[in-house]
């Protein structure tokens, strides 16, 4: 037996074994893990420091597992990036290079449990809950010649109602699309107008980090998060997993403030 | 690909968060002027310490502003309305015009000339700190050290450091000094932890210098709580014997800030003119055709509840240098520092 037909029965049984355990791992399936990449487009709007829109892109890193258990789910996801490391900075619509500028640092990520509630032949329905946290900062730089700088904090922690429809069309193709609403939240606010070292808090009621976040519902905190994702099943509990997710937060009151992030992922999932 | 030009192309890819966020408003002068008024009416905070009448001149200046009103016109009124406010640390900018809230306060620059102190210093003269930190002697037994600014440096809180942390060097070759003459002229401020950092090395015990507000509500007397700031000695370098603070109407921002914290104590003398006048925090921002201003947005006073703005802390000596004091390379008001020095 030459040893290149040794090498290659080797290949073969390995490869065989392989594909065996990951079959035998997805028939009995109890969770999973994904990686995910691409692009996320984020916008503010800060009456603070101007009227006008900001929008900015980043190119985030979010990883996500679930482990089931009958009808129930239960999961975690984070991901996110910042100016200079793996994302841009805002910038004004029509914002020249001088002036119009922000440096940007979203993160966000959540807990989810979820509850099977219907589940036909290619349809089935989750309802559940999910505690949802953002963090997106914001250093705003109106002009070049300007010391100083606006910064704006937002991080929400949101407990949420969460619906999922779940549909698989054809064979090895799954598809499913989620809404969560916010019930309530506590918001943390910071938002500092900024010279060196110096920062001075402008919305004092909102801006001590660990002691004045405020419970906040409908219609001071107005947030919604979807999302719509594709899994296509390759090898074994190998799937493909492409995902778009839209999130905007409203915060209204004294000094009203608009944010928004939407990202389109693909990644992959392994079931567990 | 552009980098504005890709953002673009991903928002229109994956539309919907455009109309969450809102058009941007009209850049007519109209909703400028709106705009301009509005974000004074509910951030500025020395409305009531000046008596300006905000409303008031909203009634006057409205009027001029109409659809057919030009940019040049528009800059015009808004360099007119914040005029009223005689403020240093108001101003606007509109592409390549500058329109400055208090510079007919500022007066003369004569009171200051870098060239003739160089003359005083003559061999002695050194740099540190990145040349912002000029030292030297001036006369046999009198040290003198010049800050330019208080401006750079990084970090914050315990963090914070910087090219300021060089005036170490200065005051270890000038210890066996008689006295000193620390120069503050034309020093247009900077960071408050280069401020409190110099503080720190002229001073043998802690003393609080200076209280802040930030204006916090759309109500013009509308105030946070208020923030005490101290000195802390410094527990390295210190130089304890007389010191003399010299300043001109230049002197601004943060450099008003050391003023008045070294003032607290007796072994210091304040010499020259007024300081600048402007000693608040301002929050910048921008109307939708890109132009950016400035609004103060903090009462800073004196921990005996005296506020500085516009008119400046005056010194304990007014000093001003004659006309021709350049031309004959005297500087009066170093002169005379040095005589308060030599006679303690």
């Amino acid at each position: 037996m030459s040893g290149m037909f040794r090498v290659a029965l080797a290949v073969v049984m390995v490869a065989g074994w392989t594909f065996g355990a990951m079959e035998a791992a997805a028939e009995n399936s109890r969770g999973w893990v994904e990686v995910k990449g691409g692009v996320e487009a984020t916008g503010s709007r800060d009456e603070m420091g101007s009227p006008r829109v900001y929008r900015g892109m980043g190119v985030p890193l979010v990883v996500a597992g679930a482990l089931s258990r009958g009808p129930w789910q239960w999961g975690l996801e984070a991901g996110g990036f910042g100016t200079g490391f793996n994302g841009g900075p805002l910038q004004a619509r029509g914002g020249g290079e001088d002036h119009g500028v922000a440096e940007q640092i979203f993160v966000d990520g959540s807990l989810w449990g979820t509850r099977r509630v219907w589940q036909g032949r290619r349809l089935g329905v989750d309802a559940g809950a999910r505690l949802s946290h953002w963090t997106f900062f914001r250093s705003y730089s109106y002009h070049s010649s300007q010391i100083g700088a606006v910064e704006t904090w937002e991080s929400p922690t949101t407990i949420d109602g969460l619906g999922r429809v779940r549909v698989s069309p054809i064979s090895r193709v799954h598809l499913q699309a989620e809404l969560s609403v916010p019930l309530m939240g506590r918001v943390l606010r910071p938002n500092y107008a900024v010279r060196g070292d110096e920062r001075m808090a402008l919305v004092e009621r909102r801006t001590r980090v660990l002691s004045s976040g405020r419970w906040a519902t409908w219609p001071t905190l107005q947030m919604v998060q979807a999302r719509g994702a594709v899994h296509l099943e390759t090898v074994g509990p190998l799937m493909v997993v492409a995902e778009w997710r839209v999130g905007g937060l409203a915060l209204n009151g004294e000094v009203p403030t608009r944010a928004t992030a939407q990202r389109l992922v693909v990644g992959v999932r392994l079931s567990l | 690909m552009h980098r504005q030009t890709m953002i673009l192309w991903v928002w229109l890819l994956i539309p919907g968060c455009g109309a969450f966020l809102g058009p941007d408003p009209e850049a007519d002068p109209e909703t400028l002027f709106e705009l301009f008024w509005e974000s004074y009416d509910r951030y500025y905070a020395h409305f009531e310490l000046k008596g300006v009448d905000w409303e008031e001149l909203y009634e006057e200046v409205r009027p001029r502003v109409g659809p057919g009103t030009t940019e040049e016109e528009l800059f015009e009124v808004f360099r007119y309305m914040i005029g009223h406010l005689e403020d240093g640390h108001v101003h606007l900018v509109a592409g390549d015009r500058r329109a400055f809230s208090d510079a007919h306060l500022r007066g003369t620059r004569r009171n200051f000339h870098p060239a003739v102190v160089d003359e005083y210093l003559g061999e002695s003269r050194n740099e540190v700190g990145r040349g912002q930190i000029v030292y030297g002697s001036v006369g046999e037994d009198i040290g003198y050290i010049r800050l330019a600014t208080l401006s750079g440096g990084y970090g914050s809180g315990d963090d914070a450091g910087g090219w300021i942390e060089e005036i170490d060097l200065a005051i270890r070759d000038l210890s066996h000094k008689r006295g000193i003459v620390l120069d503050l002229r034309s020093n247009g401020g900077g960071r408050a932890h280069n401020t409190r950092y110099v503080a720190a090395r002229f001073v043998g015990e802690a003393r609080p210098f200076l209280v802040t507000r930030s204006r916090n509500g759309p109500g013009h007397g509308d105030f946070s709580e208020p923030r005490t700031w101290q000195v802390e000695p410094a527990d390295t370098v210190r130089y304890l014997g007389p010191l003399v603070v010299i300043t001109n109407r230049h002197t601004f921002s943060a450099a008003e800030w050391l003023t008045l914290a070294l003032r607290e104590y007796d072994h210091v003398t304040h010499l020259g003119t007024h300081t600048g006048g402007g000693l608040a925090m301002f929050l910048p921002r921008e109307l939708p055709n890109g132009w950016t201003y400035t609004i103060s947005v903090q009462d800073t006073r004196c921990v005996r509840g005296r506020s500085y703005e516009r008119v400046g802390v005056a010194p304990h000596r007014y000093v001003e240098n004659g006309p021709d004091d350049e031309e004959l390379g005297r500087d009066t008001i170093l002169d005379q520092a040095m005589d308060v020095l030599r006679r303690k």
